[in-house]
């Protein structure tokens, strides 16, 4: 008789025991393994092309990122064009929508140029810049950098004498990509992207 | 007095496969000094070296070794031939893109004196790389490497890659046979002023008549150099530069790594021959070039000035019409093909293949599994096929898209004759192309945070400042409003 309460006593405080443990374990784990911030808003982010133009309506291509984790469409990125449009509906496993842009203006490389003998020094250009891309100081000539150029046209708007222009990126006159051989008609996909290996 | 030591390759090349040589048909012939055509055309951007600028212009004067086109990588090319300097201007080339690309033209004329670089009477490591530049030596066995980027200061071993084991091709053979003692002299420079403690010779067991000219130079040569000559069994792609190493040393570069990781650096023996000779004052102006394939008349081996137009060295091997006949630029598997025989011959133009077309129909991948046995690499093609061919870059990166070598022994022995290697050729452009995209992409992130991080810190230090302020006079206020109130009392 005493040997079962004892046994039933002594199940009780193992219980308890584990149960503490436990406890002591999660609280340890909730405060070292935390993830800081969204992990998914990073992989967007990681996927629009920074160029920070704000054509998408929010300043930068990272608050994009945070909206599109919180629901906003996937299709309003120009830079990135239909390609990124695709991309992040892979990502987030939905349908991929039309680029909501212009297609003949979207995803054009291009870089900010100024006319440097019309540049007047007012420095308009230089506070737009997003990714301080413009060099130059008050009252002096303001060049743009286009190897950091992002080609976003923010420093067009605010220039008082409209001396700066968009041009597309020269490529070094040397690069070439080889072209895809002819491939049969039967191992074409029709969607492009899926593939099993 | 040097010292040769000959012996038989005792590893293995992996994979590889046995094509026809058709090396005889070039070899019957006595190389002979091609005539100097009316014009010779010389890309700015294509000759080597990477992009480049004219250092003449139209209306100039040039004489044989004038320098006229200064590239990126310090690399300066000479005029091959005297003349006038008559257009800089669009042309096709004798590049797997076809240009066009602008181009420098020079009209040939009666030849003056040429133009030699300065002789020296003791060389370093430094002057040899100066050397090179200005005598505007690049890797003549095909991929054109700059060679004084490849001479740090780790080496230890110069490997003489003399292998060419590509079909048709034997200008690198002619050459070791004409210019033996060059190749043996350029060797011997490299090595005394790097402080390289082995010279090996890779060369393949079809051509023995190169092998006897290098072992009577070795022998003529005054340095105290043991040079090893190691006879390789004929096999392609034997001369690949991993796959020459692995033959001759026993050592396997890892991936990602390079030859120069391992303290060895690996020269064509053109290269070394044309080192020599800019070491006696002549720039790399001429190169040999093997005209053969079933469509020429008289196949052969010519000594040609860098610049001279295919056209013109096809008609002195007999050719008058082309009709359909396909012209590659290169050996069979690792060459392109050209559309315009007006392009010139650059520094990496070691073989002009003229034949009739044999284009097969591409037929779907039966998984036969052949292109991985013939695989040098060990990777398995028709999966990176699968991948690549249907935009999978990422998983085709993971398989070691990028260690693939474009031997394309994959290609000779497909069934189904899917040009395998240039897809993986195009795969790893593209990859590279993305990776660069994402370099631009995180750098463009990295300066928008840190901006961003500068644009917050200055409104808050406004702001601390601000708040300071406010305090500061509002303390003096109570000060004055206090003393006032001290005086009404």
């Amino acid at each position: 008789m005493s040997a079962n309460w004892l046994n039933l006593v002594l199940g009780a405080l193992a219980l308890t025991g584990l149960t503490f443990a436990g406890g002591i374990l999660l609280s340890f784990a909730v405060r070292h393994f935390r993830v800081d911030g969204n992990p998914l808003v990073d992989s967007i982010d990681a996927i629009l092309p920074q160029t920070q133009c704000g054509q998408c309506g929010h300043p930068g291509c990272r608050p994009y990122a945070e909206a599109i984790a919180g629901g906003e469409l996937i299709n309003r990125c120009p830079p990135g064009g239909q390609d990124t449009v695709d991309r992040l509906a892979e990502l987030l496993g939905v349908d991929s929508l039309p680029l909501d842009a212009d297609p003949e203006t979207a995803a054009i490389d291009q870089v900010a140029l100024i006319i440097e003998e019309d540049c007047i020094g007012c420095t308009k250009c230089i506070q737009a810049c997003p990714v301080d891309a413009i060099l130059g100081a008050a009252k002096l000539m303001h060049t743009v950098l286009p190897d950091l150029c992002t080609g976003c046209d923010l420093c067009i708007a605010p220039c008082p004498v409209d001396c700066i222009e968009m041009v597309p990126r020269t490529m070094a006159p040397n690069t070439w990509t080889p072209l895809a051989p002819e491939i049969i008609s039967s191992d074409r996909t029709t969607t492009g992207v899926a593939l099993h290996v | 007095m040097s010292e040769c030591q000959l012996r038989q390759s005792t590893h293995p090349l992996v994979g590889g496969i046995h094509p026809e040589t058709h090396k005889t048909e070039s070899l019957k012939q006595q190389c002979m000094m091609l005539p100097t055509p009316p014009e010779l055309i010389f890309p700015l951007h294509f000759s080597g070296g990477g992009p480049g600028h004219a250092l003449v212009s139209v209306g100039d004067r040039v004489q044989q070794g004038t320098p006229i086109i200064q590239t990126e990588s310090g690399i300066v090319h000479a005029a091959s031939r005297a003349g006038v300097v008559t257009a800089i201007s669009e042309h096709p080339l004798a590049h797997p893109s076809q240009g066009p690309s602008v181009c420098l033209f020079i009209r040939t004329d009666s030849a003056g004196p040429s133009l030699t670089l300065p002789l020296r009477s003791s060389w370093t490591a430094e002057a040899l790389r100066q050397r090179a530049m200005e005598a505007g030596i690049l890797g003549l066995g095909g991929a054109g490497f700059p060679s004084h980027q490849k001479w740090g200061d780790t080496l230890h071993t110069l490997l003489i890659n003399g292998a060419e084991c590509e079909p048709y091709l034997t200008a690198d053979d002619t050459l070791m046979q004409q210019d033996a003692d060059a190749v043996i002299q350029g060797a011997v420079a490299l090595a005394e002023n790097l402080n390289l403690t082995r010279i090996v010779i890779g060369i393949e067991d079809n051509k023995p008549d190169a092998l006897e000219q290098l072992k009577k130079a070795i022998a003529e040569s005054s340095s105290s150099y043991l040079f090893e000559v190691v006879v390789v069994p004929t096999k392609y792609p034997s001369g690949g530069e991993r796959q020459l190493i692995w033959l001759t040393l026993g050592l396997e570069i890892g991936s990602g790594r390079r030859p120069v990781d391992h303290g060895i650096v690996v020269h064509n023996p053109g290269t070394l021959a044309a080192l020599a000779h800019s070491i006696d004052g002549n720039p790399l102006i001429e190169r040999v070039v093997t005209v053969t394939g079933d469509a020429v008349p008289a196949p052969q081996n010519v000594i040609v000035p860098i610049g001279t137009p295919i056209r013109h060295i096809l008609n002195h091997a007999g050719v008058d019409s082309y009709g359909d006949l396909q012209l590659t630029v290169g050996g069979p598997l690792m060459g392109f093909t050209v559309h315009a025989t007006e392009a010139p011959v650059v520094k990496t133009t070691n073989c002009l293949l003229l034949r009739a077309p044999t284009q097969q129909p591409i037929e779907p991948c039966i998984r036969c599994g052949l292109c991985a046995e013939a695989c040098p690499v060990q990777l398995q093609p028709q999966r990176l096929f699968q991948m690549v061919s249907h935009g999978a870059l990422a998983a085709a990166g993971h398989e070691g898209l990028a260690d693939c070598i474009e031997c394309a022994a994959c290609n000779a022995v497909c069934p189904s004759h899917i040009p395998l290697a240039s897809w993986f050729q195009h795969g790893r452009y593209s990859l590279q192309e993305e990776a660069q995209q994402t370099a631009i992409a995180d750098q463009a992130r990295q300066r928008f945070e840190a901006r961003q991080a500068r644009l917050t810190r200055l409104a808050q230090e406004q702001e601390a400042r601000r708040k300071a302020r406010r305090t500061q006079n509002s303390d003096m206020l109570a000060k004055v409003r206090a003393a006032r109130g001290a005086k009404s009392e």
